[in-house]
């Protein structure tokens, strides 16, 4: 009996023992057990800490001036256990606690001569040191050093009272949508439950957080020689001291701030899912992206960069040496030195005073290549300050975050004439010689009048001379093309328009450049596409997607208002590819090896004819919408061996002055402009001489016709 | 005194002696290790366990004498006092009982909450602690065994009832301490010897039949703690963690509360993570370990009680999974060595008293093995021989006593074979 049930014993406990061993097995030996895995993992994790920083890219111009780098700058920081006896409440709130110590009276003048001594002699003498540094008077520097105890102060109360009163409703509120309590509604809140002030003051001098213990930058140091100075100035100061900092530096400071755009800390969610997936580029605490809308931000991929990492395991083991792969240069087809002179030229032009600061967008292509020059957008500000100036920006009625060339969309007014005309011949609904009378008389209920009629209701454009094709478009003549888009039906008219490049998005994909170096470019740039139908759509579609157009309001998209909207690219895109012969290609911001060929749109050259004689009557010639203003400057452009062709516009509702036209050398060089004056009252006199100072900018830069400056030389 | 090594079997007792010496000697520089570390620590880590190592050498020492004095007499005389032995340790358990319920005795304060340990302080010097509950397995073997040595007392059902009073009687009062490996220990030696013993196996399993259905009532009057560490060896499984997350049901069965993986991690299973992580990472070197005094766990306090219950995951760490073969090996040996003297011992007593210490060292190996490598729930259970603990090693030397007590005496009720 014994025998035979202890070997069942036995074979049973050996089966268990198999089990255990073969479990060790298996955690011990297969190193793709899941417990394996965990541990790499957590070996791993441990050496992320010598991880080196991210080298973020540069961003160039054309030219291959930098736009945009990273540069240690040098700051003096004040600790905040010195800038707070700055604060008033911080010198109650040390007396307050004095007082409940046991021999109040001795702590008490302890404290007072404490506070004495560090605002009457060290911070008196900071504060005057640092004025005389920044050449400002004291109470600025004071008044620097008590926003900095402000933000730690109400970090303070927050604490103080979410320790008080972790269960209030306000922080449940906040929590249930995510969102971190502001400190209004928290000082509301604390205040409420806790009337007594001193009680407040006790609770928050109580509080320990660990930017109580840290330094804020104060003092900006821009050159060696401050550097130096400041390190001798502060040399013996306690609670003193500069530090260095990499920082994102715009040189060209506000040019083309809305196309390069701005970086800022990492913290949003939608930031950080972009590299969540890759080790070495992931955001770390600190780390900055950049923000929407610009360069910085749609180029994230290139620009951002690898950490170097030196990983080594939970033992200290050197594992991996991986060198810091430097982010990319980003090259745009800007000429920063074009667009800054066009937004210092354009800000300082004298506007009519009714005007005020008005919102201007310019926009330069290069027809040939289809490469932007210039993309403006006025008002503009300093990128190098934009995240300290941010909450004034944004709320800036003049908008100057917007980038204007591609997101705002205006009604294009008469620039949209010459392709209501390519759309009429073509499509053979009129001969060039046809004319459409414009007689001094009202013209029927429904559809616009002429702008001459306006002005002076004895005129017509008819009594001026044969109202043909070119004519029409010389004078701009509101009957002679609102009678002819009438003509075109409602979706030939509306792919005309769409294959012109309105409707869709017009700058070209930046997907090229990342191709090139392997990176994704999931990011766009936030433009709009315009519209082209009579219902808002709001995004871009394809052509087939589009709601109709409503025959009637084709009158109006003949003088291009209705609702039809584009941006100034996109105009400044159909004036290229008029230059160009009818052949289409997306604006481009980047540089592309492989520049596309482009759609022709196959317009015959006998209508291109007519229109650019009609473009270059309005430049050219006595009774042209744009002759007045170009009229002093023809001969000097014609010693440049440049031609202009050109189509003004203007727009009531909104009010609006644009021109777009485009200039051509004898070289076969040629560029495409168009300018916008939110506000302006005429497009031959506020927009035109703009304009025509812009292609002027573009002669002296030399992407066009021969300098004069050279020819004075000689 | 001097002639324990004298009569039958000398080959067998003398492997049997030689492991047991041998897994202490591993014990004790397993201790040794984890206080002295190859490379610094940070402050707090280790400082604490730097003495336990000369502890274990002097119970070692006195394990050493225990050992003789069981073979100082035969064991049949051990069995004739086994029920007082086990009554006096009963009436310890009870004291401790008293302390925890009624009044905290000067003899029996708690550590850690738990009313385990008795110790004396003599002339202001505190003696080291015993634990009655690790004395309580080996008087409760001899005290079954005594009682199954006559055939009447298990061959029917009625009979169990002798048996089972005696098992339950110690879990009863041991449970409360709170001690659930102990108890979960002596059920598991109570089957094996009715079984060894020849109870009728339909009777066996229609008690555990009958416990299964009772389980459930135990399952629900138990701590959330408690639950919580036996249902970790379900809840390794991330798939199992989701579900029990995701329906509070779940949860609520698994561990009395809502569930939450965080806290898992973070309390509940923090053990058993940093034990597998400790084996785990003892795979280096080609199944190797660390090698001694070196490893990250051997350096850093990442896992709790590395000296006592989860000494295995230490010695893993630092000696692979091939030292882990050779450690239980040498448990193999132990065990075959108590087979062997149980089969070539005539005695009823002697042969239960055999079957029911090897019962016992392979119910704690397997236990204790299995709960540092996830197959088993986390019970306060010390690896026989090895862990740091003196009542564990002192009981242990005992019951190694024991066996080569019964293993070198010859019956008297039983003529030598020709």
């Amino acid at each position: 009996m014994y025998e035979k049930r202890i070997r069942i014993f036995v074979v049973f406990s050996l089966l268990l023992l198999a089990v255990c061993v073969l479990r060790l097995a298996q955690m011990q030996l297969l190193s793709a057990s899941s417990v394996q895995n965990e541990i790499a993992e957590l070996k791993r994790r441990r050496g992320q800490s010598a991880q080196f920083k991210t080298i973020r890219g540069r961003i160039l111009d054309r030219n291959g001036r930098v736009l945009a780098t990273d540069q240690a700058r040098f700051w003096v920081h004040i600790d905040y256990e010195l800038s707070c006896f700055l604060d008033e409440r911080v010198r109650r709130g040390m007396l307050l606690r004095a007082s409940e110590r046991a021999d109040p009276e001795v702590v008490k003048a302890e404290v007072n001569e404490k506070i004495r001594e560090k605002v009457d002699e060290d911070l008196r003498q900071i504060i005057d040191k640092c004025a005389q540094f920044r050449a400002v008077e004291p109470d600025v520097i004071s008044r620097e050093i008590q926003s900095i105890n402000e933000e730690v102060w109400n970090k303070r109360i927050i604490q103080a009272w979410r320790k008080q009163f972790p269960n209030s409703k306000v922080r449940e509120y906040y929590e249930s949508i995510k969102r971190s309590v502001p400190i209004s509604k928290a000082r509301a809140d604390f205040e409420q439950k806790l009337p007594d002030p001193n009680e407040r003051l006790m609770l928050v001098s109580k509080v320990d957080i660990i930017e109580m213990h840290q330094s804020s930058p104060l003092l900006e140091l821009k050159t060696d020689d401050d550097i130096f100075a400041a390190q001798l100035e502060f040399m013996d100061t306690n609670g003193i001291h500069i530090s260095s900092k990499e920082q994102r530096f715009y040189p060209y400071g506000s040019v083309a701030a809305q196309t390069i755009g701005w970086v800022g800390p990492a913290m949003r969610k939608s930031d950080k899912e972009f590299f969540a997936e890759e080790k070495l580029a992931t955001y770390l605490d600190g780390d900055v992206c950049g923000r929407r809308p610009g360069v910085e931000y749609v180029c994230e991929a290139i620009l951002r960069g690898r950490r170097g990492e030196e990983a080594t395991d939970i033992d200290g083991q050197l594992t991996s040496d991986i060198d810091t792969q430097p982010g990319k240069d980003v090259k745009l087809t800007l000429d920063i030195e074009l667009q800054g002179d066009m937004e210092d030229y354009l800000f300082r032009y004298p506007h009519d005073p009714n005007l005020g600061e008005p919102g201007i967008s310019a926009v330069v292509i290069d027809v040939v290549s289809s490469e932007i020059l210039a993309l403006v957008s006025l008002p503009v500000y300093d990128l190098n300050r934009v995240r300290y100036d941010y909450g004034a920006l944004i709320s800036d009625p003049n908008r100057p975050l917007i980038n204007r060339a591609i997101k705002e969309q205006y009604p294009p007014g008469s620039v949209v004439k010459p392709l209501i005309l390519i759309a009429g011949l073509e499509d053979g609904l009129i001969t060039p010689e046809e004319a459409i009378d414009c007689l001094p008389e009202p013209a029927p209920v429904g559809w616009p009048n002429c702008m001459i009629f306006r002005a002076n209701s004895a005129a017509g454009h008819t009594l001026r001379w044969n109202n043909d094709a070119r004519n029409a478009v010389k004078g701009s003549c509101n009957i002679y093309f609102s009678r002819l888009a009438d003509r075109v039906e409602p979706l030939a008219l509306q792919q005309w328009l769409f294959e012109f490049g309105y409707g869709q998005h017009a700058l070209a994909p930046p997907y090229s450049i990342a191709e090139v170096d392997g990176a994704e470019l999931r990011r766009n740039f936030r433009q709009s596409p315009g519209e082209i139908s009579s219902s808002i759509v709001g995004r871009a579609l394809r052509f087939e997607e589009m709601p109709p157009l409503n025959p009637g309001e084709r009158k109006y998209f003949g003088i291009g208002q209705g609702s039809l909207r584009v941006t100034p690219l996109q105009v400044a895109n159909t004036m290229a590819t008029i230059a160009r012969g009818g052949v289409f290609k997306l604006p481009r911001l980047f540089g592309d090896p492989q520049s596309s060929a482009g759609v022709d749109l196959g317009i015959s050259p006998e209508t291109l004819a007519i229109v650019h004689d009609g473009m270059s009557a309005v430049v050219s010639e006595p009774g042209g919408t744009a002759f007045k203003p170009f009229e002093p400057f023809l001969t000097l452009f014609a010693a440049a061996g440049v031609k202009v062709y050109g189509k003004t516009g203007s727009t009531e509702r909104p009010f609006h002055a644009s021109f777009a036209g485009f200039a051509a050398d004898s070289d076969g060089r040629k560029i495409a402009v168009a300018v916008v004056v939110e506000g302006g009252q005429s497009g031959s006199r506020d927009a035109a001489p703009l304009a025509r100072d812009i292609i002027q900018l573009c002669i002296n830069s030399e992407y066009i016709g021969e300098s004069y400056f050279d020819d004075q030389a000689f | 005194m001097y002639n324990f090594l004298q009569g039958r079997m000398v080959a067998v007792r003398l492997c049997l002696l030689g492991a047991a010496l041998i897994l202490i000697g591993i014990g004790i520089a397993t201790i040794y290790s984890v206080g002295h570390p190859a490379e610094e620590s940070p402050a707090g880590q280790t400082e604490r366990l730097a003495v336990f190592w000369k502890k274990q050498v002097v119970f070692a020492v006195l394990g050493g004498f225990v050992f003789v004095i069981v073979n100082s007499i035969n064991y049949r005389w051990w069995g004739t006092v086994s029920y007082w032995l086990l009554a006096g340790v009963l009436a310890l358990l009870a004291l401790l009982l008293v302390s925890k319920f009624v009044v905290t005795l000067p003899f029996a304060k708690p550590i850690n909450d738990s009313y385990r340990w008795i110790s004396f302080t003599v002339a202001g010097r505190t003696l080291p602690s015993l634990q009655p509950s690790e004395f309580c397995k080996v008087a409760y073997i001899m005290a079954l065994a005594w009682y199954l040595r006559y055939r009447s007392n298990y061959r029917n059902f009625k009979a169990l009832i002798g048996p089972f009073a005696l098992a339950l009687l110690p879990m009863v009062l041991i449970l409360p301490e709170p001690d659930l490996g102990t108890v979960m220990l002596m059920m598991p030696i109570l089957f094996i010897m009715l079984f060894v013993a020849g109870a009728k196996v339909r009777h066996l399993l229609l008690i555990i039949l009958m416990a299964i259905l009772v389980s459930p009532l135990l399952w629900y009057k138990m701590e959330i703690y408690q639950r919580a560490r036996i249902s970790s060896v379900l809840l390794q499984n991330a798939w199992i963690r989701e579900k029990a997350e995701q329906h509070p049901a779940v949860g609520n069965i698994l561990v009395g509360t809502e569930f939450s993986a965080r806290q898992w991690k973070n309390d509940w299973g923090l053990h058993l993570i940093r034990s597998k992580y400790a084996i785990a990472s003892g795979g280096t070197n080609s199944g190797t370990g660390y090698g001694f005094r070196r490893g990250p766990f051997t350096k850093y306090g990442f896992l709790p009680e590395r000296h006592n219950d989860f000494i295995f995951a230490v010695i893993a760490h630092q000696w692979g999974f091939w030292g882990c073969l050779g450690l239980l090996s040498l448990y193999v040996i132990i065990v075959s060595c108590g087979l062997e003297i149980a089969v070539n011992n005539t005695d009823p007593f002697g042969k239960l008293l055999a079957v029911g210490i090897v019962a016992m060292f392979v119910v704690e190996v397997l236990i204790n093995v299995g709960m540092t490598v996830g197959l088993m729930p986390i019970t306060g259970l010390t690896l026989p021989l090895v862990s740091y603990g003196g009542s564990s090693l002192l009981v242990s030397m005992a019951s190694v006593g024991l066996l080569n007590n019964i293993g070198r005496s010859r019956p008297f009720s039983v003529a030598p074979k020709a």
